[in-house]
C-alpha cells in the first residue's frame, strides 16, 4: 500500500513536470505563471489543442462571475452549482465554434444565460417572455409623476434590502441589472447577452432600477 | 393672420419651447432624467436647467439621490465565492467529456505489440521473461498514471 501510495505520488509529479515541459507554444515556453497571466484567447487556443490546464485557469478567471451571475437569475445555489457546471461544460465543447476575434466574457455570460433561461422555463414551464412585455405585465414599472411625498424620504437602503427587492424582479430584469451594477458590464455586452438592442437595455435598466426605488422607498416609509 | 400650415407649426412650435424654457418644474425634471438615463440626447440647455432646478427642489434632490444609492448598493453587493468541490466537478466533467488520445492509441499499440510478438523466433524462455517483465513494467507505470490523473483531479 505504502509502495503504491509513494508510486502514485511519483506518478503526480511526473505528470506535473511534463505538463510544464510540454506548454510550448510556436516558439514560446509558458510557465504555469505565464499561462495564468494570458489573455482569454491564447487559453482558448491551448485548450483547443488539449492543454487543459488552460481551460481550468479560464474556468478559474471566470468562474465566480459565472455563478452570482445564475445566482441571482435562480436565487438557489444547489441549482446555481448545477448550472455553473453545465455552463463550463457546453463552452468547453463548444470552443471550437467559439470566434476568435469576439471578446470570450460575453459569449461565456450567454451560454450561462441561455442555459439558465432553458432549465427555469423546463422546471416552471413558463416561457420567459420578453424584457418589455413583463415591464407591461408590472405597471408600476413606470415612473411616475404622483406621489412625491414619499420621494423625500432619504433611503438608507441596506444590501438586504436591495438583495430581497432584486430577488422579487422577474428573472430577465434581475438578470440585466446585475450584468450592469453588479458586474459593471458595458451595455453593448448585455444587449449582445440578452437578444436586446443597446438603447433598449439602457431605457429598461432605468425604469428597473425606478421600480426598485418605489419598492424601498415604501419600504423604507413603512418601516419609518 | 398667417393661414400657411409651415408657418402656423413653426409658430405652434415655438410657443412650446417658450413654455418649456419657462417652466421646469418637477416633471420636467424626471422626464428630463429618465431620457438621460435611458441614454437620449440632451440639449445644453435641459441640463442646466434640470441643475438649477435640482438644487433648489428637496423632491427631485431626493428622487435622483435614492437612484444613485440604488447604483452604490448594488456594486457594493458581496459575491458569493465558489467552493474548490465545485471547480473540480466542472474540470472532471469536462476531462471526462474530452475522446483521449491514449483510449485511441491503447488498443493500436496492443495489436502492434501481439503483431511484434507473433513474429519473434523462440530463441529461448530468458529472452521471453525480459520481454515479459519489460511489458509488466509498462503495464505497472500506466496503471500509477492513471491512478495519479484521479487522485489530483479529485484534490
Ligand atoms: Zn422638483
Amino acid at each position: 500500500m505504502a509502495l503504491l501510495n509513494f508510486g502514485t505520488q511519483w506518478a503526480i509529479r511526473l505528470e506535473k513536470d511534463f505538463n510544464l515541459k510540454s506548454l510550448l507554444v510556436g516558439d514560446e515556453r509558458l510557465t504555469l505563471r505565464d499561462l495564468e497571466a494570458s489573455e482569454d484567447q491564447k487559453l482558448i487556443s491551448l485548450s483547443l489543442a488539449g492543454n487543459q490546464k488552460a481551460f481550468e485557469i479560464l474556468l478559474r478567471r471566470y468562474q465566480k462571475l459565472v455563478y452570482n451571475v445564475i445566482f441571482q437569475m435562480v436565487q438557489n445555489h444547489e441549482a446555481a452549482a448545477d448550472l455553473t457546471q453545465e455552463t463550463f461544460l457546453k463552452t468547453y465543447k463548444g470552443l471550437a465554434t467559439f470566434r476568435g476575434n469576439a471578446a470570450f466574457k460575453p459569449w461565456l455570460l450567454k451560454i450561462a444565460s441561455n442555459t439558465t433561461l432553458n432549465y427555469i422555463r423546463d422546471s416552471r414551464g413558463k416561457a420567459a417572455s420578453s424584457l418589455e412585455e413583463m415591464l407591461e405585465e408590472n405597471p408600476h414599472a413606470e415612473p411616475s409623476s404622483k406621489e412625491r411625498l414619499e420621494e423625500q424620504v432619504e433611503l438608507h437602503i441596506c444590501q438586504a434590502n436591495l438583495a430581497e427587492a432584486i430577488a422579487s424582479l422577474p428573472v430577465r430584469q434581475r438578470q440585466i441589472f446585475v450584468l450592469r451594477y453588479q458586474h459593471d458590464l458595458p451595455y453593448a455586452d448585455i444587449a449582445n447577452i440578452t437578444d436586446e438592442t443597446e438603447s433598449s437595455i439602457k431605457s429598461l435598466l432605468f425604469r428597473i432600477r425606478e421600480k426598485l426605488r418605489k419598492m424601498l422607498v415604501e419600504k423604507e416609509t413603512l418601516h419609518s | 393672420m398667417d393661414q400657411n400650415p409651415i408657418n402656423v407649426m413653426i409658430d405652434t412650435g415655438w410657443k412650446t419651447m417658450e413654455t418649456q424654457e419657462e417652466k421646469f418644474d418637477c416633471d420636467s425634471f424626471r422626464d428630463y432624467y429618465a431620457r438621460r438615463e435611458s441614454g437620449h440626447s440632451i440639449s445644453e440647455n435641459e441640463n442646466m436647467r434640470s441643475s438649477e432646478h435640482v438644487e433648489t427642489c428637496i423632491s427631485c434632490s431626493a428622487f435622483a439621490k435614492q437612484h444613485e444609492t440604488i447604483i452604490e448598493t448594488m456594486a457594493s453587493l458581496p459575491q458569493f465565492d465558489v467552493s474548490e468541490k465545485l471547480t473540480q466537478s466542472i474540470l472532471q466533467s469536462v476531462y471526462l467529456s474530452q475522446p483521449k488520445k491514449a483510449d485511441l492509441l491503447l488498443p493500436i499499440g496492443a495489436a502492434a505489440g501481439v503483431v511484434f510478438f507473433a513474429l519473434l523466433p523462440f530463441d529461448s524462455i530468458q529472452g521471453w521473461l525480459s520481454w515479459g517483465v519489460g511489458l509488466i513494467g509498462l503495464c505497472g507505470l500506466q496503471v500509477l498514471l492513471k491512478s495519479a490523473e484521479r487522485t489530483e483531479s479529485i484534490s
